[in-house]
């Protein structure tokens, strides 16, 4: 069974809608002074893939998967101008060692704003890359994912962000001969 | 009573928003012409000032310059003042932009961000229109025909001594504010996802000040963690 590790969501969530009401809106405004005002942004969401478990002196494919909401995209890693920036993705852990991350193909798509056709990722997309366990690794190691992106709609583009996820990737226990 | 307690109550989360309509300039921006030379929105009183927060990074961005130019070009005469405010510390980024797109109005940058929290940008483009006291009365949010056509006929009103209409401004996500951390904006320094625009100060002054010393203490983005143990 896969393991997940959620990662932090966007930072950006809809604004709760006010109750018609003298209680309604009581209520409302009380949720308002007690939780600051949210705020719309990019609908960006990722979480690290992970395996259940590796044996020791082995390999499994770990994964960042990276969701656009309707409407958003973000440059591919390898965006079709310099001055674009592409989104990446890095893995770590303190045992073991990452291969390269292995980036999906972009889609080429026109928008108003561009004369152009942009490659950019649009709704789920994976980076993949696998880890190779030590042979002696024991317990539990810790991996963190980190992808980098700039995501834009058909109006606006937002700042270059990070989302930083962290999971656990149980090492199983050598087989006894 | 409790009608007027209830639109008080409505009224409450306006006094959250940054000025959009009838504020002044905020107060203590220092921004700095491509000269190097220091620049001041204030300098501009007595003209009504296009304001246009734009982003290197910013493909909208691209195709609203031309049309901005173009806007500097016909009304300048008039009065109308164009100005492309920058918040990008890479001034390298700058300059291969404006090479790109040249432009003719005078070109500033921030890198500081203050302006940027300021003013509640959150997103580029962001426009603003100024008028003649320096007084903001609107703003517009994106590019595009519609958007470039609304800032025209809003700053045609403003240079004939009309007042610009309610309803003017574009607003794309109308709950938007800013709050987090403008540093973000800088190229190369990605924001971290506790720039949250809905975090209490507290929580987000932690986060930064955590995230801070992870990335001094790795130097790769804080991917390796490390720093102050505090989270």
């Amino acid at each position: 069974m896969t393991r997940r590790a959620v990662g932090t969501d966007s930072p950006f969530n809809p604004p709760a809608r006010p109750r018609a009401g003298a209680a309604g809106l009581l209520l409302a405004c009380a949720a308002l002074v007690a939780a600051p005002l949210r705020a719309e942004g990019p609908d960006v969401r990722a979480r690290l893939l992970l395996p259940s478990a590796v044996a020791p002196g082995a390999s499994a494919a770990v994964a960042v998967e990276l969701t656009l909401g309707p409407g958003w995209h973000v440059n591919s890693h390898s965006p079709s101008e310099s001055y674009l920036v592409p989104t990446s993705a890095t893995l770590s852990a303190p045992t073991g060692s990452f291969s390269p991350v292995r980036y999906p193909k972009g889609v080429a798509r026109r928008f108003s704003f561009s004369d152009k056709p942009l490659d950019v990722y649009e709704g789920t997309v994976r980076f993949e890359a696998e880890l190779s366990v030590p042979a002696g690794a024991t317990g539990a190691i810790a991996v963190r994912g980190v992808v980098s992106y700039q995501a834009c709609n058909d109006q606006q583009c937002y700042p270059p962000a990070r989302i930083t996820l962290d999971g656990d990737v149980k090492v199983s226990a050598p087989t006894s001969r | 009573m409790t009608r007027r307690l209830l639109a008080a109550l409505y009224l409450l989360p306006l006094a959250f928003a940054p000025p959009v309509r009838g504020g002044g300039l905020p107060a203590g921006l220092r921004m700095t012409a491509m000269d190097g030379s220091p620049f001041s929105l204030e300098s501009l009183k007595g003209s009504v000032v296009v304001l246009d927060f734009w982003a290197p990074w910013c493909v909208p961005c691209r195709t609203s310059f031309p049309y901005l130019d173009s806007l500097q070009e016909r009304y300048g005469e008039k009065g109308l003042k164009v100005v492309g405010l920058t918040l990008e510390d890479d001034p390298e980024a700058v300059f291969a932009f404006l090479d790109d797109v040249p432009v003719r109005f005078p070109v500033v940058r921030d890198p500081s961000g203050r302006a940027g929290d300021a003013f509640g940008v959150v997103a580029m483009p962001t426009t603003f229109l100024l008028d003649r006291q320096g007084r903001v009365v609107a703003r517009f949010e994106g590019g595009g025909k519609e958007v470039h056509a609304r800032i025209e006929a809003a700053a045609a009103k403003l240079l004939a001594g009309e007042p610009v209409p309610a309803g003017t401004d574009v607003r794309v996500a109308p709950g938007l504010q800013a709050r987090g951390a403008v540093k973000a904006w800088q190229r190369g320094y990605l924001a971290d996802p506790i720039m949250d625009l809905d975090g209490d100060p507290l929580t987000r002054i932690l986060r930064e000040h955590v995230h801070a010393s992870k990335e001094a203490a790795a130097g790769d983005g804080g991917a390796a963690g490390g720093g102050c143990g505090c989270n």
